[in-house]
């Protein structure tokens, strides 16, 4: 039998009519010119006079072309849609609001993949505004690339990044040249009386240049000057919350005199709440008093407690000044053997210091939040590509109305990427709500955890993989709807075609995909509970059940010396001892395990 | 090249074979659809039959016309799919079609009387 159909759509090219009436018009003459080929075969022509006959009538495709130029319509050039040509936004508002309206047809399709998509991009929201918050921004002091942390280098001795002792630190400070300014702090607590509630404070001894070190401005009031870096004088700088929530915001604290340990410090200043000193200790200090070093301490090289940032000059490279360092470091060394043999110095960047532990748990996590993004990318392609199968006729409908096929992937597009920006409004909402729980797991002295939130970076990251999400899922179904045949589709025996094979294929390998993926997420997962379990059952050398710990600081007006501090502690202790349901009582200058190689 | 709309056995010239079609095609399609709807082929099939043979429609006219008349809301086509058949398009008369098909018919049946008179003015 000949093909009659090729034949018939090879004349009618020309003419450019819309795939779906050309497919009509194919259809319809190829049954006509196959049912005069069965009247003149059995007509007693022989089967190749009947082919010839019938191309013959056929073969007046200038009065078919003529004819049909007459009544049928061509097809537009583009647009699936009504539109105007080359206008991407006038289509782009076009696809939007196609794809809105596709989109609340099918509710239950729509529901179950906003809630894949916001559950996947909702996860990366939240952890991105980890990582934003303690990685991405920068810190809350002035050029906080030329901050650098100094350690003394104690290798040798277990300590890589020892605390620097007081002598060191004058002496680096001293003999420095790379360096815009130096400065030391050390942690200290006080007892706040004389204002309502007593109340214990966390607070720090620190050089008067600290704050210009980081440029540091205060609310109100002013920063230390050189001339209190001296021992006896009685000056203190408090931090903002505690300003408000002791003193009510009151400006006329300044020069007033709080009572800290027993002793009158006068307010010279208060500090805003971004500021935060790098250190291993806590955060969330209140007040400041000046470092104020008594002779004795200035002399001390074997007493390692202090904290050192520096501000490098413009022009000095972090190599540079390690170099210098260690030149300072040898020449102490060589000064003062018995303490600094082997004593070298170590220079690091501030953000490496305060940040850098929390880097590598940060970006583990966030790869795994991608990798349950690709899951539900994965489960809304799956959704997608079924609904195509649906959607066939409508898709040839649409095709046939004059859409070419890049057009209609396009329309596509848009569709999964409206799908996706939905997921990531919803998303967004999880990410707010899900911060409020992941904030109280991150530890309390991890630097800017306080600082967490969602804001514009956060917003742009959340639209960007919106946007990305949207075009990976939708990307692979948009392709695969946009080839099948389209007279086949729009036959009603026409579903089970080529594309749908394809389509098949796709989903299978999308769930092999996803499986393998979990996979991955689940041995990541299992690996992290065994470690919390093997470190859950770790024998710390000790009994940690039924210990209770309290923190206790005695003022050193009270009690100046040991001998006093001592008899406090073992009167507590009797006193303790003495309580129902208490077994043993001990005290300790540091609890054990709370401080690196201390304990 | 111009090949013919419909072939006109007994016909002698192409001039008026062009104006009969012009006068005739629509109507003897109307006339076949006026009590039953009916396929293409079905269609050329009934006027070959029914002139025997003299007018036969070519395949590359007949449904260009069809289309003509569909566009005009004379006729209306439509899939019709059969149990055990392939699915064909057939054409139904409109309402429309119904009142033009009383107008030509009424015409034609003027010009055939008119012919009468001449041809019977020749004899007489």
């Amino acid at each position: 039998m000949p093909d009659f159909k090729a034949e018939i759509r090879a004349r009618l090219a020309e003419l450019r009519l819309p795939p779906v009436r050309e497919a009509e018009i194919v259809e319809e003459f190829s049954q006509h010119l196959t049912d005069q080929l069965r009247r003149r075969s059995t007509g007693g022509a022989s089967e190749e006079e009947a082919r010839q006959a019938i191309f013959q009538d056929l073969n007046a495709s200038e009065l078919l072309n003529r004819e049909l130029k007459r009544v049928e319509r061509r097809a537009p050039a583009n647009a699936v849609i009504p539109g105007r040509e080359g206008k991407l936004f006038a289509d782009l508002g076009q696809d939007l609001r196609f794809g809105l309206r596709t989109l609340i047809k099918n509710p239950g399709f729509t529901i179950v993949a906003v809630i894949a998509l916001a559950l996947g991009i909702g996860a990366n929201s939240a952890i991105f505004s980890v990582v934003n918050a303690i990685l991405l921004r920068p810190l809350p002091y002035k050029s906080p690339d030329q901050l650098v942390v100094l350690w003394e280098n104690a290798t040798h001795l277990g300590f890589p990044k020892d605390t620097p002792s007081p002598a060191n630190f004058l002496d680096w400070r001293k003999q420095s040249t790379v360096f815009e300014g130096m400065a030391a702090f050390a942690e200290r607590s006080f007892n706040l009386t004389g204002v309502g509630e007593p109340e214990r404070l966390d607070g720090r001894r620190v050089s008067a240049n600290l704050f210009d070190v980081l440029g540091v401005k205060p609310i109100i009031g002013r920063t230390f000057v050189a001339q209190e870096d001296q021992p006896g004088t009685k000056v203190v700088l408090l931090n903002e919350s505690l300003w408000k929530r002791r003193f009510g915001g009151d400006p006329a604290v300044i020069g007033r005199a709080v009572n800290l340990n027993g002793e009158p410090y006068t307010v010279v200043g208060v500090l805003p709440p971004t500021v935060r000193l790098p250190t291993s200790g806590n955060w969330r200090d209140q007040v400041w008093v000046p470092l104020a070093f008594p002779s004795e301490e200035a002399a001390s090289r074997g007493a390692h407690y202090l904290e050192v940032i520096a501000r490098m000059k413009p022009a000095v490279t972090l190599p540079k000044a390690q170099a210098e360092m260690d030149t300072i470091a040898a020449r102490l060394a060589q000064q003062y053997p018995a303490t600094n043999t082997r004593i070298g110095a170590v220079v690091k960047p501030l953000h490496e210091e305060i940040v850098g532990k929390m880097k590598s748990p940060l970006l583990i996590l966030l790869g795994a939040v991608a990798f349950v993004l690709l899951i539900a990318c994965a489960n809304v392609a799956n959704l997608l590509l079924a609904r195509a199968a649906v959607r066939q006729k409508e898709i040839a409908l649409r095709l046939a109305l004059g859409a070419n096929r890049m057009r209609l992937t396009k329309q596509l597009l848009v569709e999964s990427v409206l799908l996706s920006l939905v997921g990531g409004v919803v998303g967004l909402g999880l990410a707010y709500f899900g911060l409020n729980v992941l904030t109280r797991f991150i530890p309390h002295d991890v630097a800017q955890a306080d600082t967490i939130t969602i804001d514009a970076k956060v917003l742009l990251f959340t639209l960007a993989v919106a946007v990305i999400t949207g075009l990976i899922f939708g990307l692979v179904p948009a392709s695969q709807a946009s080839h099948f045949n389209l007279n086949e589709t729009l036959k009603e025996g026409g579903r089970d075609s080529g594309a749908g094979a394809r389509g098949k294929r796709l989903r299978n390998s999308l769930v092999i995909a996803e499986v393998a993926i979990s996979f991955i997420l689940l041995v990541g997962a299992g690996l992290l509970i065994n470690s919390f379990v093997h470190l859950r059952n770790l024998d710390p050398g000790f009994r940690a059940d039924h210990l209770l710990a309290l923190n206790v600081d005695l003022s050193e007006v009270k009690y100046p010396d040991t001998q006093r501090r001592t008899t406090f502690f073992a009167e507590v202790a009797r006193r303790v001892q003495t309580l129902p349901g208490v077994r043993s009582v001990a005290v300790a200058g540091n609890l054990p395990l709370t401080i690196n190689g201390d304990s | 090249m111009s090949v013919p709309y419909m072939s006109l056995t007994y016909m002698a010239t192409p001039v008026l074979d062009r104006e009969l079609k012009k006068g005739s095609a629509e109507l003897m399609i109307l006339s076949l659809l006026e009590y039953r709807p009916r396929h293409g082929y079905e269609i050329g099939q009934l006027i070959e039959l029914r002139s025997r043979g003299a007018v036969r429609f070519n395949v590359a006219s007949l449904y260009p016309l069809l289309y003509r008349l569909e566009k005009r809301n004379w006729i209306r086509g439509r899939w019709i799919e059969k149990s055990g058949q392939r699915r064909r398009r057939y054409y139904r008369l409109t309402s429309a079609g119904k009142k033009m098909l009383a107008k030509q018919r009424h015409g034609w049946a003027e010009f055939v009387a008119a012919v009468k008179l001449i041809t019977a003015t020749q004899h007489a």
